[in-house]
């Protein structure tokens, strides 16, 4: 007890340099625990985006919609397999649907950014129960009217209801936006599977959405259909699919944020050893007198290293605070793996939190070690400053 | 030391050297030194700038080790201790009193008292105990919960010899204790040190240059060019 105290009061006797070193270690775990939350959130969006109960089929060798083709004589086998779940109206719970881009000019910046837009049928809130209409209506089969997605219509001046969309040399009315629970889906332009076919001259879908009665049956059912040299299709479960189309992303998040927390690091590490350097220098008649007092060489390792581990943590806690701040905060950028926009959130889980912490201990401790092992090896005279009296 | 043969000596030297080497050239400091002091005695060594005096009582304190020659202070042979030994041998045997206080400032006079305790398994209780009683013997029982900075010279010099006796060690090694200090302080702490030799029978080894410091002791001793001088 009085041990800590005197190696946390110490700190306090020296703030202004406490805090500056502090700043620095914050700054860094703060970029560090970001980054975290930044592929997290992204992975998340893309985790969420989708419905566990479904599968999503596309041709054999593709490897999202985009390059994926499926023709109507094949989705029309696809949607009589007896798992995908029947719904009240005697209908099947599968919707074919075909995947395309489009340009637009965001609101706030101006700038151009790429979108998804999916054509698919009404019957897709049956197969995504999840999603909600929130404002307008569905549009009219036969007719080239879209909803949007929720971040569509708050970053798009044009993708409001009851606005225009100009793409394929068409016109496109917004009738409704839809809410997806922040899933990718939120970033999408949906319409008519058919009237988007015409207007793109495609002939083919790109992939079926089919919802199971019994979602365990998945792992026999897309076996089962991976065999079937009639179909010749692909088969995975929609939040796997959508989560491997933001792996890239997220890795390049990862390794490139964690490779400049590392440069960032080195300069926060030798920010703690100066500090605890100068500490050790204005402190050897102090280190001289515990020692004559009988405190051991571990004792002075400890003391000087529970300091610099305390202005990790001090560290550690300001870039956790600091990175909460930006907890659910959206941001939006463009997918490498699809080329379209997308919205995500920043997200922090305990487990990041304490990573946070930990890495700021850490680099306390590795910024402390050296100036705590000279100050443990002094030589207790020569500390005392009374050598050869 | 003028009777060496006496019972329980708690120091005694044989044929201790002590030399460093500055600039190539070596210094001799101690000076094949050999002398017992008996417990309860209140010794001063006195002696010039560099004479050695503040080498020899750093050899006895166990935090400076001699060049050849043995060592033996409270029954223990300190040449053959290791670092982690000889600190927890200090801890359990001797209390030092320096010449600047030295104590932490970040810490009340009670705190820094209670340093020494923090080596020993005793309870927190039993602890505030020692402190109060320590500071009680040296007049500084109110003053407690002030930091070294809101304290007088002779007030810190207090504080030191309260964290020197606490842990009642077999013996106190002071060094310059008032070389900082006024007379009236100066005076206070020799009082202190020769009512601790006379009541509680502490051994007490003081370095000074101070005759009049020197002359509240029970024995004087001079060191001259790391030899010393032997009583007629």
């Amino acid at each position: 007890m009085l041990w800590s105290a005197y190696s946390l009061r110490n700190l306090w006797a020296r703030r202004v340099t406490t805090l500056l070193t502090v700043a620095g270690l914050g700054l860094v775990v703060f970029v560090f625990v970001a980054i975290l939350m930044l592929a997290h959130g992204l992975e998340e969006t893309m985790g969420r985006t989708g419905d566990s109960a479904n599968a999503v089929l596309f041709s054999k060798g593709a490897l999202s919609e985009i390059d994926s083709s499926l023709s109507r004589d094949q989705t029309g086998v696809l949607a009589a397999q007896p798992e995908v779940l029947t719904l009240a109206d005697h209908q099947v719970a599968a919707v074919r649907e075909i995947a395309l881009q489009l340009t637009l000019r965001k609101h706030d910046r101006g700038s151009l950014a790429s979108l998804a837009v999916r054509g698919s049928s009404p019957g897709v809130f049956a197969v995504r129960p999840r999603l909600r209409l929130v404002q307008g209506r569905l549009w009219q089969p036969g007719t080239t009217e879209v909803i949007v997605g929720a971040q569509v219509a708050r970053q798009f001046p044009e993708a409001r209801v009851n606005e225009t969309l100009r793409f394929g040399r068409r016109e496109w009315t917004v009738v409704g936006v839809f809410e997806a629970e922040g899933s990718g889906f939120d970033s999408e332009v949906w319409g008519d599977a058919e009237q988007l076919m015409a207007t793109f001259h495609r002939t083919a879908f790109s992939s079926m959405t089919l919802r199971l009665a019994e979602p365990e049956a998945f792992p026999a059912f897309k076996a089962r259909l991976e065999r079937d040299p009639r179909v010749k299709v692909s088969a995975k479960r929609e939040p796997e699919y959508y989560e491997a189309k933001a792996e890239g992303l997220a890795r390049l998040i990862r390794v490139t944020g964690l490779f400049l927390t590392m440069v960032f690091s080195v300069g926060a590490i030798l920010g703690a050893t100066m500090t605890m350097s100068a500490s050790v220098a204005h402190r050897t008649t102090e280190i001289g007198t515990l020692r004559t007092l009988g405190f051991s060489r571990g004792h002075i390792l400890q003391a000087f290293l529970l300091e610099s581990m305390a202005l990790g943590v001090a560290g550690g806690l300001l870039g956790v605070s600091g990175a909460a701040l930006l907890n659910s905060m959206t941001i939006s950028t463009v997918n490498w793996d699809t080329g379209t926009e997308l919205a995500f959130a920043f997200h922090l889980t305990p487990a990041m939190a304490g990573e946070g912490l930990l890495f700021a201990v850490c680099m306390g401790a590795v910024g402390g070690l050296a100036p705590a092992t000279r100050a443990a090896r002094m030589e207790i005279v020569r500390a005392l400053g009374e050598r050869a009296a | 030391m003028s009777q060496p043969a006496m019972i329980d000596p708690v120091v005694s030297l044989h044929n201790v050297t002590k030399t460093y080497s500055r600039g190539g050239t070596e210094v001799s400091v101690l000076k094949d030194l050999s002398f017992v002091i008996p417990a309860g005695t209140f010794l001063a060594i006195m002696g010039p700038s560099g004479s050695g005096k503040s080498t020899l009582l750093n050899v006895m304190a166990g935090i400076d080790r001699p060049t050849s020659g043995s060592v033996v202070v409270a029954g223990t042979r300190l040449d053959g201790l290791s670092e982690g030994d000889m600190a927890r041998w200090r801890a359990r045997h001797i209390g030092y009193v320096f010449q600047t206080y030295n104590l932490i400032p970040v810490l009340t006079a009670a705190e820094n008292v209670e340093l020494p305790l923090a080596l020993t398994h005793l309870s927190r209780r039993e602890r505030a105990d020692h402190v109060k009683t320590a500071l009680r013997l040296v007049g500084l029982a109110d003053r407690m919960d002030h930091y070294p900075r809101q304290l007088s010279g002779g007030q810190e010099q207090r504080v030191g010899v309260a964290r020197a006796i606490v842990s009642d060690p077999t013996m106190i090694l002071a060094d310059e204790p008032t070389g900082n200090l006024d007379r009236e302080s100066a005076d206070d702490i020799l009082t202190l040190l020769a009512r601790l030799n006379r009541e509680l029978g502490k051994t007490i080894v003081m370095v000074t240059h101070d005759p009049r410091a020197a002359e509240r002791a029970q024995m004087i001793r001079h060191l001259e060019k790391g030899l010393l001088e032997m009583p007629p």
